[in-house]
Formats: C-alpha cells, structure tokens, sequence
C-alpha cells in the first residue's frame, strides 16, 4: 500500500484551504496566459474575496486541493475533481500551476498522478473526464504521462485571439490506471532511470 | 435587398410547432418522461429517480426562471399543430455566447413520436441554433445504444467527434457516449445540396 496516499517524487496535495489559499489564486489570475491555458471562460481579474466566495459556494460538490512542493514546501498550483456522477463514478478534473517556473517541469503530472491514484483507489471512480485546449501541447503530454487517452477532438470548440481553436477531449479508465499500475510495477523490479 | 426575417416562422414546421413551455400544463406528462433513465439523465445532471409532480412542477418553474434571469438556458416544448399534447422537448442548456457553441437536446416523450417528428424537429432546431442563436458549432451527447440518433444526426451532417468510453451507467452496465457536431458552416452547404 502506497504510504502516503497524497505524496508523489515532486509534490504533495494538501486541501485547499480558501482562507489561505484566495490570495495566491487571485494572484495567478494576473499571468493572463495562465488564465487562458487554464480555461475557455474570458480571462478576468477576480479578487480574492470572490475566489473565496466561488469556492465557498462550490465546496460541497468538488474535491479541491493545492499543489505543495515536496522539497521547500511552496504551493504552486491547484489541482480538482468535480462534474460527479456518483452512479456512473465518472468526474472531471481541472489542474492548473500558478507559479510560472513550475511549469513543464513534472510537478503537474506528478499531482495529477496522485490524483488518480486518490480518484481511483479511493473514491472508486470508474473514469475520469478532461478538456484541454489544442494548443497546450505541454499539458497534453503532460495526461499522456499520467495515463489519459486521448478520446476525440471538439473542432473550432473556443474563440479567442481573433481564431478558433480546436479542443482535445480525454479520459481514462479505472482500469487503464490499474494496467498502468502493473506495468510500473514491473518497471520498478528492473533498474530504469525515473522520470517524473 | 429582400429580409428572409419577414414572414417566415422559425417555431413552425409542417406538423410541428416549437411552443412555450408551460410547467402547470406540462407537468403531468412530463413526470412520465423523468421516469426514464435517459431523458432523466440528460434534464438533471444527477443520479436517475422518478420525481412526482409536484416536485417537477416546481422544478421547471425554476428552470424557467433561471434561463430568463441567466440568458445562458432556452427551452421549447415540441408540440403537434394541430394538438395541446407535449410531444417532445428541445433545449439548450448551457449556450456559451464567446465561443458561439452549445450543446443542444433534443427528446420525444414516444419512440413513435421520435419515428413521425424528430427529423422535422431537427430541422426548426439547427435553423434556430444558427440563424436566430448565431451559433458557430453545435453539439448533441447521445449514448451508444441509440442508432435512430446516431442515423438522424450523420443524415443531418453532424460529424461524430469524440468517444467518451464508458461514460455513462444504466441497466447495469456502462455505456460508450458519442459527442456529435455540427457547424454553421457545414450545415448551410448540406442545407444548400437539399434545395439544388
């Protein structure tokens, strides 16, 4: 049994905590790059007393964490599961790292790792669901490192810049994470170099 | 230059009519309809039970009130002309006015109503999404287990563009789910080799 359920080689996940977390998520809202990676909704500047009543509002039905650096403890970014059906076990899940000099260095496919494993061993979900935009190719290698398949692609699905832009739709299974599971297992049993 | 908006009817077809919906009307029949997984499934976002009623009544009243207050919701009840009776029901639940994309549903109360109506239903549908709605992209969700659907929509030019594998659970077992789409564009061309 893993140890400790949400640590992963890079990071941890620890609750979001709205209190202490608003302010820095406000604080990301600045990169507007970052907003528009993240999602399709315009960019805007919301401060931290909306952050904080956004997800005050939202707390009953997601599963919202921060991203903490293993090695100095810093919180990067946030990563979250919401969109349940309970009957279907299938959710969606939204990730995004706020601090710029994190970005495509493995701490976001190291958490979302750590996510499935929590969605998966835990929750018992039987899939989870993701958008990203097309031109975030980062992050597409990024699920693809995590396990996500890739399902379809949603053509001209946003408008922004004066373009339309196609949007990637992905999932993966239960058991597609427990395949994966197994093939790291034996992976591990002979040396190999790791990679986040 | 001739305005195609002068006398010409975007809630009328040949047999029928995209009315208003009425909740203290409604109400009754459409209880039956809540009663399947499906259309169950599609209308609340929730894990399936029957609602009676009084609950539905109140429900609609709600639904009714939001899409007028938010502009982000539209529903018509599909009717016959020449009769009061419900027969099916169009809606587009979430219309994302930046990107000019929603996602449409459409469903008949009877298999024998989807056989007599849904194409012509489909018809008055698109033209409202793009001529009066201006949408550039339409989306329509269906389950694997639905091939009039999946027919009707590839007749009516819609592009099969994501597979959503196991998405969906009913009758004890898991469903594959089919993201359909339609451009404004492609649907004019198609539009423009029916009348040639």
């Amino acid at each position: 049994m893993k140890k400790n359920l949400f640590e992963g080689t890079l990071i941890r996940l620890i609750p979001m905590d709205v209190e202490r977390d608003a302010e820095k998520m406000a604080a990301w809202g600045r990169d507007s790059e970052y907003q528009r990676l993240l999602d399709m909704s315009p960019a805007v500047r919301f401060n931290a007393k909306l952050v904080q009543n956004w997800y005050e509002k939202a707390e009953n039905n997601g599963h919202s964490f921060m991203i903490q650096t293993l090695d100095n403890d810093l919180i990067i970014g946030f990563i979250e599961l919401d969109g349940f059906d309970w009957a279907a076990g299938t959710a969606w899940v939204g990730i995004g790292v706020g601090e710029r000099e994190y970005r495509g260095k493995g701490y976001g496919t190291d958490a979302m790792k750590v996510l499935l494993h929590y969605a998966f061993s835990e929750l018992n979900l039987h899939r989870v669901n993701l958008n990203v935009f097309d031109f975030n190719r980062r992050a597409v290698r990024s699920y693809e490192k995590a396990g996500f398949k890739y399902e379809g692609t949603e053509r001209e699905r946003i408008f922004k810049e004066d373009q339309r832009w196609d949007v990637i739709d992905m999932g993966i299974l239960k058991s597609d994470w427990e395949l994966m599971q197994e093939e790291q297992l034996v992976s591990i049993q002979t040396p190999v170099e790791v990679n986040a | 230059m001739e305005n195609a908006m002068i006398g010409k009817s975007l809630f009328t077809g040949e047999h029928v009519e995209l009315t208003e919906l009425d909740p203290e009307k409604d109400s009754l029949l459409f209880s039956t309809w809540t009663s399947h997984p499906v259309f169950a499934r599609k209308m609340f976002h929730q894990p399936f039970k029957p609602r009676p009623v009084s609950e539905l009544k109140k429900k609609l009243q709600e639904m009714l009130k939001e899409a007028d207050e938010s502009h982000h919701a539209i529903y018509f009840a599909v009717r016959k002309l020449d009769s009061p009776d419900l027969i099916g029901l169009l809606w587009f639940p979430w219309l994302d006015a930046t990107h000019q994309t929603s996602t449409m549903h459409l469903s008949f109360g009877t298999e024998q109503d989807f056989d007599s109506y849904a194409g012509e239903t489909l018809k008055l549908a698109l033209y409202y999404a793009f001529m009066e709605l201006s949408l550039h992209r339409v989306v329509v969700s269906i389950r694997a287990d639905e091939p009039k659907w999946m027919e009707l929509l590839e007749q009516s030019g819609f592009l099969r563009e994501v597979l959503r594998r196991e998405n969906v659970f009913s009758q004890g077992r898991y469903f594959d789910e089919y993201l359909y789409a339609l451009m404004k564009s492609e649907w004019k061309q198609k539009l423009s080799e029916v009348t040639e």
